[in-house]
């Protein structure tokens, strides 16, 4: 069984203390806990809204608010810890103002299997619409006159845990024979000669190894499904508030 | 399409800005190519994306999501961090100065889960009550497919476990990892 261990640079943080500071208190760790499968998983959250769609079953509903408030929870945290611009005091009503709004038109969801896409959307364009609306007030000295700042400019779309998921999962799904020099050339970024060095093959060999790589990510439904932008283009996310 | 031209269209985020351009202008000319050519951008595009978590370099970004991952799973991170959170340590320790900004980003992710409990949010704002969810564990059946494949190994049914295991591994879920090793295993058999 593979144990998981924290190399030094670990000790340096100050998360387990933080993670030990009171019994009463609950983050998002406390309630993603209950949920039945990872929050990085799109996947499984779609299939969960899909059954949901399907049998308005009440015990479906409640594992699609849990996973849809932990990503809402989650989405907004990692925001204020990005961006410089962003008020703590904002951060609560807009936690709940985004849930509220993914509720509020979770019928208009057009292609149930990309819930998960529109839901990500949804907060994406309510952060945008939030930073575009309320100029950030930067204070330039404790008791000074105040700057009235530009808004935050830079969003990534970038997900750490879902986007390493899935990229995983598609190197996963390769041929074995195929997998060492897609990890070799898509995660370590090796170059053709380096991986040719690695594994005794030629460079042409490799170069073809390469192209059957991306001919097969080409073919993965699971890839097609997670990048396809068509499935549902124009999503009908909420208006803007 | 002629296996040298597919070939070279794949390869497209592979090539040198001169061949990209000139792929661009034959996809241009043969409009019927532009599909293939699109896929493959998205793909290409995805692949930048997603390996800038594995890397060696821990720019801002990378390291307010290592923070956020270290946050939600301290020491037990799910199966797919692993590797990616291994690696961001490993480019860490070569370079202390980053350590400073990595705990600035610790200390606002634990900031903005602070400013609220999020237990009593979520039943405000969904209606549920917590206690109703069992805690942990993944869905039921994508334990089951590992259990049906071991089941079908011990009763003689080798091509049947196969597609159960096949199918943990592509979910890439619990037990994938080792729902790949039994696969591996079983090819080896296969070829004695």
């Amino acid at each position: 069984m593979f144990v998981y261990k924290s190399p030094d640079i670990l000790f340096f943080l100050p998360i387990s203390t933080l993670m030990s500071i009171g019994s009463e208190w609950h983050g998002i760790r406390d309630v993603a806990a209950h949920l039945p499968f990872e929050l990085d998983d799109t996947e499984e959250a779609n299939r969960a809204f899909q059954r949901w769609r399907k049998s308005h079953r009440a015990k479906e509903k409640r594992i699609v608010d849990l996973w849809t408030y932990c990503f809402v929870r989650r989405y907004f945290v990692l925001k204020f810890a990005q961006e410089d611009g962003f008020r703590l005091s904002d951060l609560d009503d807009l936690i709940a103002r985004t849930y509220r709004k993914i509720d509020t038109y979770v019928d208009t969801v057009k292609s149930p299997g990309r819930y998960a896409h529109w839901v990500s959307k949804v907060c994406k364009n309510t952060f945008l619409n939030h930073t575009r609306t309320h100029r950030y007030v930067v204070p330039l000295q404790p008791d000074g006159p105040e700057l009235v700042a530009e808004p935050v400019s830079t969003f990534t779309s970038s997900d750490f845990g879902i986007l390493s998921r899935e990229l995983s999962a598609a190197i996963g799904r390769l041929p074995e024979f195929l997998q060492a020099v897609a990890r070799m050339r898509f995660i370590e970024h090796r170059s053709y000669e380096e991986i040719g060095r690695a594994t005794g093959k030629s460079l042409p060999v490799i170069r073809s190894y390469t192209s059957k790589i991306a001919a097969r990510f080409r073919r993965d439904r699971h890839l097609r499904a997670f990048l396809d932008p068509t499935a549902e283009t124009s999503p009908r996310t909420p208006p803007n508030d | 399409m002629e296996a040298s031209l597919e070939e070279r269209i794949l390869l497209y985020p592979e090539l040198s800005l001169d061949d990209q351009l000139a792929i661009e202008s034959f996809v241009a000319a043969h409009p019927e190519y532009e599909g293939v050519l699109e896929d493959v951008k998205a793909i290409g595009a995805f692949l930048e994306q997603a390996s800038r978590f594995w890397g060696d370099v821990a720019d801002d970004d990378v390291l307010v999501h290592y923070a956020l991952a270290r946050y939600m799973y301290d020491d037990a991170p799910p199966e797919h961090l692993r590797e990616p959170l291994r690696r961001l340590e490993d480019a860490l320790s070569r370079d202390p100065g980053r350590l400073a900004r990595l705990e600035r980003f610790v200390t606002r992710i634990e900031t903005a889960d602070r400013q609220s409990d999020a237990l009593a949010q979520f039943e405000q704002l969904t209606g549920h009550r917590l206690t109703d969810y069992p805690k942990g564990g993944m869905p039921l059946h994508l334990d089951m497919a590992y259990f049906v494949g071991k089941i079908r190994l011990v009763l003689g049914n080798v091509s049947g476990a196969r597609r159960a295991f096949q199918t943990v591994a592509e979910r890439n879920g619990a037990h994938a990892s080792e729902a790949r090793r039994i696969l591996a295993e079983l090819d080896r058999s296969k070829t004695r």
